[in-house]
Parts: C-alpha cells; sequence; structure tokens
C-alpha cells in the first residue's frame, strides 16, 4: 500500500535514500526511484543516480510516512495473520 | 497426439526435471510425430523447418536416430501447435498492455511449458515463421533454484516488478502501470494523479539513459517477459485476498470510503464500486512449508511469499496462565486479556461488515461474552470487577478496545460502562498521562451520553462527586483541578456553554487531552441534562431527584 509514498531507507552502511518507493518482493528488496541521499550528503554521493534496487539483506530501516499507515489497521492485520498460523 | 497430452497436463512444475521429459518423448516421438508433422504442414514451411522434418523422415523408424535433431523437432513441434492454439486463442489481443486479463495468460502459461529444449537452431526458425501474427515466446527455461517447490506458493499480493524496467532503455522509469500490475482500483487512481500532477521534479529534457544503443536491449521479447512476470504472479494468487493481504485490502476499501464520502458532500461520486480482477487460479494445492525429506535429519526450508525464511518451528510451550505475582507479569496479563478480547472484537467487526442485518443472535451473545469476560464479572465483588475493568483501560490498547466495542453493545452495557468511567475518572486520568488517549473514548462515550435518562445521567453525575474507595480525591476536583479547566467550568456555570465547547474543540494545547476528557465528559453530562431538564417541562420525577 506505501508504493508510490516517499520512504526513507537506512541501510547498514549508515547510507539512508529517500525516493518513491517502486515496488517490494517478499525479500523486502525495495526499488526506489528518484532517490537521494538524505542527511548531510557525507555519504557517497549519488547524483547521477536516479533508480535503485536495493537488496532486502543491507536494509536497517524503512521510514514510512506516517499519515499513510493505519497503525490499528495493522494491529488488526497482524492479529489475524497470528491467528491463522496457530490454525 | 501423445505430445499433446503431455504439453496440457503436465501441471506447473517449475523444478521438475527436464530430462524425464526429454526421456518420455523419445519412444513414443516415432507415432507421436506423423500427425505432428501435418500439424507442421498446415502452419509454415521454412527452410529449416523441413530440414529437420527431413532428417527424420529419413531415417527409419526403430533405427538409432539422432536424439538431438529429435528433440529438436519435438520442440519445435510443440511450439507450432501451441502457436497455432495461441493465435487462435488470443486473436483479440493484439496490444497487450490494453487487456489486464490475466486469465489468458495463464492458459498460454499453461501451454508454453514444455519449450525446455531452445536451441539456438529451432528458436531462428521459429521466429522466421512470417504467417504467424504473433509470436509465442521461446522461454529458456532457466535454470530454477534446486528448491523442490513443487507447487505454486500462495501469500499477499504484492505488485510485481515492472517488466518495464527490465527492458531496453528507450523507456524511462517512471511508475508504470503494467498491465499486469494487480493494483487496488484505488490505488492505481492514486498513483495516476500523481504522475499527472506532481511529478515535474523529474527533469522531462534529460533522458535518463544515454543516447547510445544498448547492446543488451531487446534480448528478450514481451512475451517472454510477460511470461517470467506471470511466473511470479501464479506464486502471489491467493483464493482469498481479503485475509491474505488484509492491510491492503482494508486499507483502500477505507480510503475509497473516505474519499467517496468526501465527494458526495461535493460533486456525485463517479467511483464505481471497485471490481478487483483477480489472476485466474490454476491450481490450489496446499503447500508444505516445512519439508522433511525421509531419512534425513531437519527439515528443508522452503522459501514462499509468505514466509521467506522458516528456520525452526518455534512453538511456545508451557502454560500461559501463571500467578507469579510480579509486577511485570500482571501487566502481561492484562495485555494478554486484551488480546483475547480484540480477537473476539475482530470476529465481531467482521460479522459487522459481511451481514449489516444487525442484531443476529449469535452476534448479541458474541457480545455478551465479550463484555462479560471484560468486566471480569466472574468475581461476585463488583469493586474486583471495576478494578479488572480499570486494568483494561489504563493500557492504550486497551481504550482503544473499548472505544471501539461501545457502538456494537446494547445501550445497558455502555451505560454501566459509562458510569465505571465516571466513577474512577481520577484513577484513569492519572495513568493516562504517558499515553494521553484517553480522547479515543470520547466520541463513543459522548454518543452513549446522549441516550442516557435522567435517572442515569444522575448516577453519573453522582459518581463525579463521590470518592471512589482508593483514591484521594473526588472526580470532579481532578477535572477541575487545572486552572484552565476551572475556567472552563465557569464559564458553563455562567451558561457561556457555546463558547466553551468551541474553546475545547479549538484544542487549546496547554492542556493535556486526559484533563480534557475529563472536563468535557462533565460538560457532556450537564448539557444532556440541561436538554432533558428542557425538554421535559412536565416533571413526573421525585423531588428527590432534583435535590440530588
Amino acid at each position: 500500500s506505501l508504493v508510490g509514498k516517499d520512504v526513507v531507507v537506512e541501510l547498514k552502511n549508515d547510507l539512508s535514500i529517500c525516493g518513491t518507493l517502486h515496488s517490494v518482493d517478499q525479500y523486502l528488496n525495495i526499488k526506489l526511484t528518484d532517490i537521494s541521499v538524505t542527511d548531510p550528503e557525507k555519504y557517497p554521493h549519488m547524483l547521477s543516480v536516479k533508480n535503485c534496487f536495493i537488496r532486502g539483506s543491507v536494509v536497517r530501516y524503512v521510514q514510512l510516512p506516517a499519515d499513510e499507515v493505519d497503525t490499528q489497521l495493522l494491529q488488526d492485520a497482524a492479529r489475524k495473520e497470528a491467528l491463522q498460523q496457530k490454525q | 497426439a501423445a505430445m499433446a497430452k503431455l504439453s496440457r497436463t503436465d501441471s506447473y512444475s517449475p523444478g521438475v526435471g527436464v530430462a524425464t521429459q526429454a526421456a518420455v518423448y523419445l519412444p513414443e516421438a516415432d507415432s507421436a510425430l506423423s500427425p505432428e508433422e501435418a500439424a507442421m504442414e498446415q502452419v509454415c514451411q521454412p527452410e529449416e523447418m523441413r530440414r529437420l522434418q527431413g532428417t527424420h523422415l529419413n531415417q527409419s523408424p526403430g533405427k538409432s536416430y539422432d536424439p538431438l535433431a529429435l528433440k529438436e523437432v519435438l520442440v519445435c513441434a510443440s511450439q507450432l501447435e501451441e502457436e497455432e492454439q495461441n493465435e487462435e486463442e488470443r486473436e483479440e489481443e493484439v496490444d497487450p498492455d490494453l487487456a489486464p486479463d490475466l486469465e489468458e495468460e495463464e492458459e498460454q502459461e499453461e501451454e508454453e511449458e514444455e519449450n525446455d529444449l531452445g536451441d539456438p537452431a529451432v528458436l531462428s526458425a521459429v521466429r522466421n515463421i512470417q504467417t504467424l501474427d504473433y509470436l509465442a515466446p521461446l522461454p529458456f527455461r532457466p535454470a530454477f533454484p534446486s528448491t523442490s517447490t513443487a507447487a505454486p506458493h500462495f501469500g499477499p499480493r504484492l505488485p510485481s516488478p515492472d517488466p518495464s524496467v527490465l527492458c531496453s532503455p528507450s523507456t524511462s522509469w517512471p511508475l508504470r502501470l503494467s498491465h499486469l500490475t494487480q493494483l487496488h482500483p484505488q490505488h492505481q487512481r492514486i498513483l495516476k494523479q500523481q504522475q499527472q500532477h506532481g511529478r515535474p521534479p523529474s527533469p522531462p529534457a534529460k533522458k535518463p539513459w544515454s543516447q547510445q544503443p544498448d547492446p543488451y536491449a531487446n534480448l528478450m521479447t514481451r512475451k517472454e517477459k510477460d511470461w517470467v512476470v506471470k511466473v511470479q504472479m501464479v506464486q502471489l494468487q491467493s483464493e482469498n485476498p481479503r485475509l491474505d493481504d488484509y492491510y491492503y485490502q482494508e486499507y483502500y476499501q477505507k480510503l475509497e470510503k473516505k474519499q467517496a464520502d468526501e465527494e458526495l458532500l461535493g460533486r456525485r461520486s463517479r467511483f464505481e464500486s471497485f471490481k478487483l480482477v483477480t489472476p485466474y487460479i490454476q491450481k490450489a494445492e496446499a503447500y508444505e512449508s516445512v519439508v522433511r525429506i525421509e531419512g534425513s535429519l531437519g527439515q528443508v526450508a522452503v522459501s514462499t511469499c509468505f514466509s521467506p525464511r522458516r528456520a525452526i518451528d518455534a512453538v511456545p510451550h508451557g502454560t500461559q496462565e501463571q500467578e507469579t505475582g510480579a509486577a511485570s507479569s500482571q501487566r502481561l496479563q492484562v495485555l494478554y486479556r486484551i488480546e483475547k478480547l480484540f480477537l473476539q472484537l475482530l470476529e465481531i467487526e467482521e460479522g459487522q461488515k459481511d451481514g449489516p442485518a444487525q442484531p443476529c443472535e449469535q452476534q448479541s451473545s458474541q457480545l455478551e461474552k465479550l463484555f462479560q469476560a471484560l468486566k471480569t464479572q466472574e468475581q461476585n465483588n463488583l469493586e474486583e470487577a471495576a478494578d479488572g475493568f480499570l486494568q483494561v483501560l489504563s493500557v492504550r490498547k486497551g481504550k482503544a478496545l473499548v472505544a471501539r466495542l461501545l457502538p456494537f453493545l446494547p445501550r445497558d452495557r455502555t451505560v454501566s460502562l459509562l458510569l465505571a468511567i465516571t466513577r474512577h475518572l481520577p484513577l484513569l486520568v492519572k495513568r493516562d498521562v504517558a499515553d494521553q488517549a484517553l480522547q479515543t473514548l470520547f466520541e463513543p462515550l459522548g454518543k452513549c451520553i446522549s441516550h442516557l435518562t435522567f435517572h442515569e445521567l444522575l448516577q453519573g453525575l453522582q459518581g463525579l462527586m463521590l470518592q471512589p474507595p482508593g483514591s484521594s480525591e473526588r472526580p470532579v476536583t481532578v477535572v477541575l483541578q487545572n486552572q484552565v479547566t476551572r475556567m472552563g467550568g465557569f464559564c458553563l456555570s455562567t451558561g457561556g456553554s457555546r463558547c466553551y465547547l468551541e474553546w475545547t474543540q479549538g484544542g487549546a494545547a496547554f492542556l493535556t487531552s486526559s484533563l480534557m476528557f475529563g472536563i468535557s465528559l462533565l460538560y457532556a453530562l450537564l448539557s444532556h441534562g440541561e436538554q432533558l431538564m428542557s425538554l421535559d417541562s412536565s416533571l413526573e420525577e421525585p423531588s428527590s431527584d432534583h435535590t440530588a
């Protein structure tokens, strides 16, 4: 549901990339478009790069826009999933 | 023909050995080819094809013939047969971008799966066929990972990587809505709007790739790419998307409803109710996410969309209802209770959504059970029962639970809950300092208040005035403690209730919301009382009520 929204992906090498979420898969590999490096750009400037593919295993955090996430609904979804797994 | 049968009835099995299929072909090829020859004759006669046919014809049956040539012929024939079928079955699908219809594509996949011996000579032969408008792709069956996944997987529906992303550089990489990306219609609309309005930041003049031709472009045809994407999509199919992908479906349903409501205020809603196009489900094979191989030690982890890695069987054992007496375990107990209540609440809400025919017998019994569990009324002592309830309310989750539950409960139950809350207001306010979540309760409680009878209202007000056991102050003093709320109270008494209402709603930021809750509750009670007084001009209540 966050496809098309802006997120910030923080990697394990301390690089933070802001971009529009293009797609994500089962391994949480992430594709971003229109990326820019947030934070002071003391890390490799990826000025020429506009789109990127990030392997899921190198992600530390993904910062989501707060108003695009319904936490109550998320809790419900987690409860339902836990119930399903038990059955 | 036998081969035709083979190509149709084999289940889609990415990992099944290629060798077995080839082995099966060989002995039967003799008889199987003769009808295929006819098929080949019908379709076309390119040079290479004739050559291949010729090699077979020249060889006497029964002799050892060149297996490679035979395979080529077999592959060729099967492809042609499929192309025939493809052509006649999908005449109308000229441009795949127009038709988001995966059903046809599923059929195509069914037929293509036998093309695993892509010999370059054969491929070029097929490509040269002029008569077919539409070439079936000839996928080189890649070496599938060694996991013995023999069945499609189920899981949440994620939008698959757009095939256009993988293709030629002439297409830039904005968020293309390929026909294969199964997004909720609402989601699609939002993305389209975004694209129209707000993507000028990406400069239109600058091309994302350089002008030189890319040597790696167009290695795969569109159909090949579609086939690969379809392979992924099959894994994402699910029979019950509302359950498997609960969050996504519900979120966009809510969004759509909200937008529809807003539209109704303005112009008429032009969004039709969504008809979600689900991919055609071929086989619903259940799978075991953990595979045990005989004679081996341990398990093989099969990775799926739903559970990419399942390394161990982590099942919690041990009893859950152990009384340890520690404070943390007490809190855990409360949380555990809340979760159980939540599951019941979710059931009720689900039942509500399906059949809006409100009070059915089953639902009311469920509600009653839930209410009893909430109030822990198995204890005869009323105070203990209230205590259990208060414990639930002290947790933010508990407040959310009660707030969501209140609309469902029958009136008398909500009244009793309201009375319990007003009686123990100071405690609640004190415990809410960290969460500041009491306001979630205000809306449903406000609705409840507006339906109170006079007698119940008085009970509530009395509750505010009395000091509950275990607390040193009366609820009303807690509420009026703060300088500002006292001013609010003053406004009330002078009849400036209107302006007070606006003031509280405007959100005086320096007030904590829990205190706001208290004063708002008091205000709501009093205003309702005023209403009742004004309506009941012919007062039949005994005078004791008035004095109270």
